[in-house]
C-alpha cells in the first residue's frame, strides 16, 4: 500500500510539473506577444526590452522554464504586473474562497445525490424513480453557467429569497452560507444527477449479490442490510467520480464566481486574463492544477485502500 | 466523468442484425425518442438558417431593441434591436460546427494515440499516457484561459482547445479497449493462424470498437456545445461579427440589470441543444449496447 502511495504521488507531481512547462511554453510560443499585448500598442522598444528583461524573457526558452520552475519550488510565482503585489500571496489568498464553493458543491452532490440513488433503487420503477432518473440526466446537461444565471434570475432577482451577488458580511458565518447556495447548485447540480445515477446503478447491482440473498435468507433486518452492507460497497464508486468531478468544478467555479460576483482563482484568472496579466494566470494554472491532480490522485489512493484489486492491477 | 467501459465483446451479434434492433429500441423509448426530435429539429433549423430566419440576423433597428419575446421576436431582441431569433439559428451553426469537427478530430487523433499506446513499445505506452495524463491536468476552462487569448478568440483557437482536452479521454478509453480486446481468446487464435498485427488491428479490433466510440462521442456533444458556449461567454470564444450563443449570453448578462429576457432567451437554444444531445446519446447507449440492454 505504501508503495502504491509513492507511486501515485510521485507520477502526480511529475503530472504536475510537465503540466506547468507546457502551460508556460504554449503562453510564450503563441503568435501572439504577451510583452506587446501588455504594454499596449504605443510601447516603444526599449519599454519593451526593459520588461522582458525584468521577466527574464530575453534568455532562451528552456532556460526561462527551468527558471520558472525552480521558482515555483520556492514559492516564488513571480509578480503581479498591475498591482506589484507577489502572485504566491495572491493566489493564496483567493484560492481558499474558490474551496470553500467546490467544498460546499460537494456537500450538496453527496448530500442529495447519494440518498436519491439509494431511494431510486430501492423504489426501482416507481414514479419517483422515473422522475429522478429524468431530472438526473437534464441537470447532467444543463451547462452550470446557464444555471448559475437562470437561479439568479429567479430565486435572486425575481423571488428574492437568495442574495444575488458577493460574499456576504466578513464574520457573519450565515450571511456567507445563504451567499453560498446559488453557486453551490450552479456548481454541484450536475453531480447531484451523476452521484445519483451511479449510487442507483451500483446498489442494484449490490442487491442482487449472493451475499445479500445470503443476509436475507439469515433473517437479518432489511434495513440493517441495506445500510450496513449493500451502501458502503455502492457508495465506493461515488468517490472516484468525486475525485475527477473536482477537476470540472474548477471550470464552472469560473462562471459562479464570475456570474455571482465572487471572488476566487476562477475570477482572478478571469480578470488577468482579460488584461494579460500573465503571472497572474501562471498562478492560477498551477494551483488548479495541483488541486485537480491532488484530488484524482487522492481518490485513486482511497480506493486502493477500499479495493485492494486496483492495488495489485497497478502495481 | 470516469472512463465508461467499452463492451468489447467476441462472437456476439454481428454490427448489422444490431442497427434494425437499436433503432426499434431507440424509437419506443420516450426519452430518446424527445432528443431525437430535439436534435433533428436543431440541425434542420441552423442548416437552414438562411431560409428560416425571419430577420436579418446582423440587421440594427434600435427602436425596437430589448423588446421581451413576442409573435414577431420569438426570443425577444437585444441591445441594438437585432432579433434574437435569428441570431440564435446562426448560433446554432457554429456550435453544431464546432461540436462537429471537434468531437471527430479528437476522436481520431484519441484512436491513433490509444492504438500506438497500446500495440507500441512499452516505453512509448508510458510516454502516451504521461502525456495524455498531463493534458487531462488542466481544468479545460482555466486552460482555455491560459492559452486561447495568445492564439486570439476565434472559431478555429475554440476547436483546437476543445481538440486538446478531448483527446486525452478517448485515447484512454480506446487503449484501455484495444488491450481487452488484444486478451481474448478470438485473436490469440487469430495470431496463431499467423495474421499480421494490422490486420488483426483492422479486421478485428477496430470494427469492435469503433461502435462505441461513437456513442462516447456522441455523448461527448453536449459537453463541448457547453464548452462553446462557456468560452464565448468568458471573450476567448467566437467573436462578433460572428453569432454564437455563448456571446449571445455575455451580451445578455451584461445588460441583466436593463432586462432578464436577453440572456434568459441566448440560454433557451443552449439548453435544448444540451438536453436533446444528452437524451439522445444516453438512448444510443441503451439501444445499442447489449449488455446494457439485456440488463434491463
Amino acid at each position: 500500500m505504501l508503495r502504491f502511495c509513492a507511486r501515485r504521488i510521485a507520477i502526480g507531481f511529475v503530472i504536475v510539473v510537465l503540466a506547468i512547462a507546457t502551460i508556460y511554453v504554449l503562453v510564450q510560443a503563441a503568435p501572439g506577444d504577451p510583452i506587446a499585448l501588455m504594454l499596449g500598442p504605443r510601447a516603444t522598444p526599449e519599454m519593451i526590452a526593459a520588461l522582458e528583461a525584468r521577466l527574464g524573457l530575453d534568455q532562451p526558452l528552456p532556460v526561462q522554464v527551468l527558471k520558472f520552475l525552480i521558482g515555483v519550488f520556492q514559492g516564488d510565482l513571480g509578480v503581479d504586473i498591475k498591482t506589484k503585489r507577489l502572485v504566491v500571496d495572491e493566489v493564496l489568498e483567493q484560492l481558499p474562497y474558490t474551496l470553500y464553493l467546490i467544498f460546499a458543491s460537494l456537500l450538496l452532490a453527496a448530500g442529495l445525490g447519494i440518498p436519491l440513488g439509494c431511494f431510486s433503487a430501492l423504489h426501482r420503477n416507481s414514479l419517483v424513480d422515473r422522475l429522478v432518473g429524468i431530472l438526473s440526466v437534464s441537470v447532467i446537461a444543463v451547462p452550470p453557467l446557464i444555471i448559475a444565471i437562470y437561479g439568479m434570475i429567479l430565486f435572486a432577482v425575481h423571488l428574492r429569497w437568495l442574495p444575488a451577488i458577493g460574499l456576504g458580511d466578513r464574520g457573519d458565518l450565515l450571511d456567507q452560507i445563504h451567499h453560498l447556495i446559488l453557486p453551490a447548485i450552479a456548481v454541484g447540480i450536475g453531480w447531484v444527477g451523476y452521484l445519483a445515477r451511479l449510487v442507483r446503478a451500483a446498489m442494484l447491482e449490490v442487491l442482487n449479490e449472493d451475499y445479500i440473498l445470503n443476509a436475507r435468507a439469515f433473517g437479518l433486518p432489511e434495513r440493517w442490510i441495506i445500510f450496513r452492507y449493500a451502501l458502503r460497497i455502492a457508495v465506493a464508486p461515488t468517490i472516484t467520480v468525486l475525485g475527477i468531478g473536482v477537476g470540472y468544478m474548477l471550470g464552472s467555479a469560473v462562471f459562479a464566481e464570475i456570474v455571482f460576483a465572487r471572488p476566487g482563482i476562477g475570477k482572478m484568472m478571469y480578470d488577468a486574463v482579460s488584461v494579460r496579466n500573465y503571472p497572474v494566470t501562471m498562478g492560477v494554472v498551477l494551483a488548479s492544477t495541483i488541486l485537480l491532480v491532488a484530488s484524482t490522485t487522492l481518490s485513486d489512493i482511497i480506493n486502493a485502500m477500499i479495493d485492494p484489486r486496483i492495488r495489485e492491477a497497478q502495481e | 466523468m470516469s472512463d465508461p467501459a467499452i463492451h468489447t465483446q467476441a462472437g456476439g451479434p454481428s454490427a448489422k442484425s444490431l442497427i434494425p434492433e437499436g433503432l426499434r429500441h431507440l424509437l419506443a423509448d420516450p426519452m430518446g425518442l424527445f432528443g431525437l426530435v430535439l436534435v433533428l429539429s436543431l440541425v434542420f433549423l441552423s442548416l437552414f438558417a438562411n431560409v428560416l430566419a425571419p430577420y436579418d440576423p446582423a440587421k440594427i433597428d434600435v427602436p425596437s431593441k430589448f423588446l421581451p419575446p413576442s409573435w414577431d421576436h420569438l426570443l425577444g431582441t437585444d441591445e441594438l434591436g437585432r432579433d434574437m431569433f435569428s441570431r440564435a439559428l446562426y448560433g446554432g451553426r457554429v456550435a453544431l460546427k464546432v461540436a462537429l469537427i471537434s468531437t471527430l478530430v479528437a476522436l481520431a487523433i484519441g484512436t491513433i494515440l490509444g492504438f500506438l499506446a497500446a500495440y507500441g513499445p512499452k516505453w512509448l505506452d508510458n510516454a502516451i499516457v504521461l502525456i495524455l495524463d498531463t493534458v487531462r491536468a488542466y481544468p479545460t476552462i482555466i486552460f482555455a484561459l491560459a492559452v486561447g487569448p495568445m492564439f486570439g478568440a476565434g472559431i478555429w483557437t475554440v476547436v483546437g482547445i476543445l481538440i486538446a482536452t478531448s483527446v486525452p479521454y478517448y485515447g484512454r478509453i480506446v487503449r484501455t479497449a484495444a488491450l481487452t480486446v488484444m486478451q481474448s481468446e478470438y485473436i490469440d487464435a487469430e495470431r496463431a493462424m499467423g495474421a499480421s498485427g494490422l490486420r488483426i488491428t483492422c479486421v478485428h479490433v477496430l470494427p469492435n470498437i469503433i461502435g462505441p466510440m461513437l456513442i462516447i462521442a456522441s455523448m461527448d456533444i453536449p459537453v463541448i456545445i457547453t464548452a462553446e458556449a462557456g468560452l464565448s461567454f468568458l471573450g476567448v470564444g467566437i467573436k462578433p461579427p460572428e453569432t454564437s450563443w455563448g456571446l449571445m449570453l455575455d451580451q445578455g448578462y451584461r445588460f441583466i440589470g436593463r432586462t432578464p429576457w436577453m440572456v434568459i432567451s441566448a440560454g433557451i437554444p443552449v439548453i435544448i441543444a444540451t438536453l436533446g444531445f444528452t437524451f439522445l446519446g444516453e438512448a444510443l447507449r441503451d439501444a445499442f449496447d447489449p449488455k446494457i440492454r439485456r440488463g434491463r
